[in-house]
């Protein structure tokens, strides 16, 4: 008994290793390549530890190509995105939550409806329309719409945050003469600040990872963010391989790094507020 | 759940107290919202459903002239729409069944006593939170015939002697693509079926194992009615972005070889922005929407026949 109950426990250890080698291997073996040396990188049986003599490629990477500029474009977009999205949904959720007004139930459709629409579908239609508003080739372009894509999920997440904060909070402070607008600001905002924080985090990453739009609307190449700027280093020879992947392992870090933080947070408000988008 | 009944039920109360004074003012909190979402969205949408009446080229979208069905009958007749929305339902088709069944599997496997369960769980999804543009420079290194470490690892433990050009083979590309996407979504499926087998009551499990229930019975009778309904709105969410994906998909083989792995989306933005032919791509992107609606209503359908069934109760 106890021996099978010791080779179920090895048994359930080695698929628990084999599941955290599955999820971590290609960005082990991203870090991996990015420290060897191009000599290195074309043999017949690959270097598997990483050389951290050669850890100097991420500052030589900032100067070979132009990370800076693609990472500050992107800081730029999802940065704008983050805190449109967040405050225009941030009071739409207030209106869904605490009233009930005709419409409501279409707002709720339309929400829904959004997360169906494939980007690409609207890209023609936007594109004529930038060409018109001379938004082409205008990070802002790009902010306000990443913004109307991301924010549908905001506004679920937030609204499931404030429909669980008691109305009699809000009433105690409103006849402590509170205006509204104050209320909401003072009172329900810092009470739901898990799901703030984590719908900011789904929302900077979103316009941080977009592609599509910003390789559609962003056609100088000053303009462009890492996403556009790493997917035209694929299949052009020019930039060594170790560049590339110093390159996008600069570019994936600070997701890495956030999900890691708030990660706990986005599963609550994922599962407490149906899926994220 | 609880919390939220409660509010619903205060809700007319303050609705009573404040029509009178603040009936404006949901449509001034949420208008802005609105606002942009019918600009951004809405309007694009039927300008879109629109312009596939047309012929229309990127270059002059100004002047597009008004053609009927004429896109929807070339569309049609043209094989390679049929071929686009065959690799778009085998697509997604497979990349969703992939990322469902490695996700329960990993969430199971999550769920048992473990020590240091936190830090797995965060390690384990983490492919979720990389750019995609990054996955798909990592995977065309990975991928590479000569120098690439999954046809190294496939010689080393034996499954096959040969180089296998992953990318530029006819019958792999679409293989190649199943991996990316399943390794990108099976994450954010363990994270819901995780949080999902969580909430099934251990007392249920107990029972079963009295009652002599063996392993395969205790998770039909017990976990699966109990992770039923979030496994079905992830399987609606997962189609539905796997219909919607394109960043991966453009980047690792752009809809080649021989349009192997050309969905509808792929396909559209090529009609749009190589062969500049706005009204044709606007045409396919309906039925793109079309088939996500499809998706949807299968599964709100599905959805209250299960409820029906289980007595009305969500």
């Amino acid at each position: 008994m106890n021996q099978r109950a010791l080779r179920a426990r090895v048994g359930h250890y080695t698929l628990v290793a084999l599941l955290v080698v599955c999820a971590l291997f290609p960005l082990y073996w991203m870090f991996n390549t990015s420290l060897l040396s191009t000599s290195n990188m074309f043999k017949a049986v690959p270097d598997a530890i990483p050389d951290f003599s050669r850890i100097g490629i991420y500052v030589e990477v900032f100067k070979t190509l132009p990370l800076a500029m693609w990472l500050g474009n992107s800081l730029v977009i999802a940065v704008g995105t983050t805190i449109l999205s967040a405050a225009l949904a941030l009071f739409a959720a207030y209106a869904l939550s605490r009233y009930r007004f005709r419409g409501r139930g279409f707002i709720g459709f339309v929400m829904f409806a959004s997360q169906m629409l494939p980007e690409a579908l609207l890209l023609v239609p936007l594109y004529a329309m930038f060409l018109a508003f001379g938004l082409l080739n205008q990070l802002h372009g790009l902010i306000l719409v990443n913004t109307a894509f991301v924010m549908p999920i905001l506004i679920w997440l937030f609204k499931g945050a404030i429909d669980s904060v008691p109305v009699e909070i809000e009433d105690a402070a409103r006849i402590d003469g509170c205006s509204r607008l104050k209320l909401q600001v003072r009172i329900v905002w810092p009470l739901i600040a898990p799901a703030i924080v984590t719908g900011m985090v789904l929302s900077f990453f979103h316009a941080w990872n977009e592609y599509l739009l910003a390789t559609t609307f962003l056609l100088d190449r000053d303009k462009r963010p890492a996403s556009v700027g790493l997917a035209s280093l694929i299949g052009e020879l020019a930039t060594p391989l170790d560049q590339v992947m110093a390159a996008a392992t600069v570019y994936a870090l600070p997701a890495l790094i956030f999900f890691l933080i708030v990660q706990r947070h986005i599963v609550g408000g994922l599962t407490a507020g149906g899926v994220k988008g | 759940m609880s919390t939220q009944t409660k509010t619903h039920k205060r809700l007319p109360k303050i609705t009573l107290s404040h029509r009178k004074t603040e009936s404006w003012s949901p449509y001034v909190l949420a208008g802005p919202a609105l606002f942009f979402l019918a600009l951004f969205l809405g309007y694009p949408m039927i300008r879109g459903f629109m312009l596939s009446f047309t012929e229309t080229s990127l270059l002059a979208p100004q002047n597009s002239t008004f053609i009927g069905l004429a896109n929807f009958t070339k569309l049609i007749a043209e094989p390679s729409t049929w071929n686009a929305i065959w690799i778009t339902v085998i697509y997604a088709a497979g990349s969703v069944i992939g990322a469902l069944v490695i996700g329960l599997f990993a969430a199971l496997i999550m769920n048992m006593p473990l020590k240091g369960r936190g830090l797995i769980r965060s390690v384990v999804t983490l492919p979720w939170a990389v750019p995609p543009v990054a996955v798909a420079l990592i995977f065309v290194w990975m991928f590479n015939n000569q120098y690439g470490v999954i046809n190294f690892l496939l010689n080393r433990t034996g499954f096959s002697s040969l180089y296998f050009h992953w990318l530029d083979n006819p019958n792999l590309a679409l293989v190649a693509l199943y991996m990316v996407t399943i390794w990108m979504t099976f994450p954010i499926s363990a994270l819901i079926l995780l949080a999902a087998l969580q909430s099934v009551p251990t007392e249920l499990y107990e029972a079963s194992r009295v009652d002599g229930a063996g392993l395969f019975n205790r998770f039909r009778y017990v976990t699966y009615p109990g992770i039923k309904p979030r496994l079905y709105v992830l399987a609606l969410f997962l189609t539905i972005w796997a219909l919607r994906r394109f960043d991966i998909i453009w980047v690792l083989t752009g809809g080649g070889p021989v349009g192997k792995t050309s969905t509808i989306v792929v396909q559209l933005y090529r009609e749009a922005f190589e062969n500049q032919n706005l009204g044709f791509a606007s045409a396919l992107g309906s039925i793109g929407l079309v088939l996500s609606m499809i998706v949807t209503i299968i599964y709100f359908r599905v959805n209250r026949r299960v409820e029906a069934a289980e007595g009305g109760t969500p």
